[in-house]
């Protein structure tokens, strides 16, 4: 997993060179966000506004000479409070985006392969609603990429916290999905 | 329960600090217990990420408009080199016809002048004339002085050529429509393209820009 994320600071003297490599740096992180805004619950044009919104509040923030540390962080704070905002949407919990991604996994795999990923995934999200709220949300921020610093920052908490939470929580899944 | 298995996803994820990950490496090797514990995390981890990745991410709306304006322009400028072809036999016979009458709301004053040069290179053939018409001062004798005014656009009120009066609005705009260009949904409802066109003497582009627009947002070329 670790293997597998971004450097923990992006490079933001990028953002401030030219609107080519905002824009990388949109491309790079439009996706993770948009995934854990509908893995919260949020419908994927309202996820897609919230994406918008904190981008345009970036350009404000680094326009105003706001600090470019942990940018990724940032971002994903921004989207993490405008979702729960909109908190009557934010708590229809995982049930929603479960269902988005079983249809996504009907489309591309055949038949008996679909089957099993509908039967894994339907698996993992009843599992992932057993959790505690931030259970759920460090296990996705984690699955966006963020490294332990940057979670404690988005959701507010101590790293040790989030070092604390996953554990129990990837615990947590492992048993109830019997894997 | 063994003291590491507190830290066996932090260790995963590489999250320990490097005495604690040595230590957390070697204790893996002779616990089996903990090594099964190890082992079911990173499988639940594994099914999660690709939970994670399989959510929809919206790949209709990717691109931001300001990406959409980049990337569009070499297809936008081909298209109004297109246009261009088409229009420049018309142009050069019936050059009223392509005169607009009223400045389109749209067109700021920086695309009218681009367009005006535009014009300005296409009735090349008897340049001298046209420039000092252009530039010709308006003067009146109002309060006893005489004023020079930048000569507002009108009509032209010949057609003859050399001695056509140039407007000071966008003589050609090519609109684009986004669905032209853009898979339908890419591009919000209501934006447009507008096509800027420099042209050399020798009749061939010197410039093509390509503005995205909006249906209800255009710029007051009277309030600038």
């Amino acid at each position: 997993m670790s293997g597998d994320a971004a450097p923990l600071a992006l490079p933001l003297s990028r953002l401030t060179t030219g609107a080519s490599e905002a824009t990388t740096l949109y491309r790079e992180l439009r996706k993770p966000l948009l995934r854990y805004l509908v893995c919260l619950g949020l419908s994927s044009d309202e996820a897609q506004d919230v994406v918008q919104d904190a981008f345009l509040l970036l350009h404000r923030h680094l326009s105003a000479g706001g600090s470019q540390e942990n940018i990724r962080g940032w971002l994903f704070r921004v989207a993490h409070n405008q979702a729960r905002n909109r908190q009557n949407r934010y708590d229809r919990n995982f049930s929603a985006a479960s269902e988005a991604q079983l249809d996504s996994v009907s489309h591309d795999a055949t038949p008996e392969r679909a089957v099993l990923e509908k039967e894994k995934f339907q698996r993992l999200g009843k599992a992932m609603r057993l959790l505690s709220g931030t259970e759920r949300e460090c296990l996705l921020l984690r699955a966006a990429g963020l490294r332990y610093r940057e979670i404690s920052e988005v959701l507010g908490i101590a790293t040790s916290t989030v070092s604390d939470t996953v554990e129990r929580a990837v615990k947590k899944l492992a048993e109830k999905c019997n894997v | 329960m063994c003291n590491f298995s507190g830290k066996l996803v932090a260790w995963m994820d590489s999250e320990l600090e490097p005495q604690d990950a040595a230590a957390v490496k070697d204790h893996l090797e002779f616990c089996a217990e903990c090594r099964g514990d190890f082992d079911a995390c990173r499988r639940a981890s594994d099914e999660l990420n690709a939970y994670f990745n399989e959510t929809p991410a919206a790949e209709a709306r990717e691109w931001p408009l300001r990406t959409v304006a980049l990337a569009s322009s070499a297809t936008g400028a081909l298209a109004a080199l297109v246009g261009l072809l088409l229009l420049w036999p018309r142009m050069q016979t019936e050059p009223q016809r392509f005169a607009v009458p009223h400045a389109p709301a749209a067109v700021s004053a920086e695309s009218a002048g681009v367009a005006q040069n535009a014009m300005a290179a296409a009735l090349r053939p008897n340049e001298s004339s046209i420039e000092k018409l252009r530039r010709r001062p308006v003067t009146s004798a109002e309060n006893g002085r005489t004023q020079i005014r930048q000569q507002q656009s009108s009509l032209p009120k010949k057609t003859d050529v050399t001695a056509y009066e140039l407007p000071n609005q966008a003589v050609v705009e090519i609109a684009i429509p986004a669905d032209e260009m853009f898979p339908p949904g890419a591009v919000p409802a209501g934006m447009n393209f507008v096509a800027d066109m420099t042209i050399a003497a020798d009749g061939s582009a010197e410039r093509l820009q390509v503005r995205p627009r909006l249906a209800g947002f255009e710029r007051s070329t009277k309030h600038p």
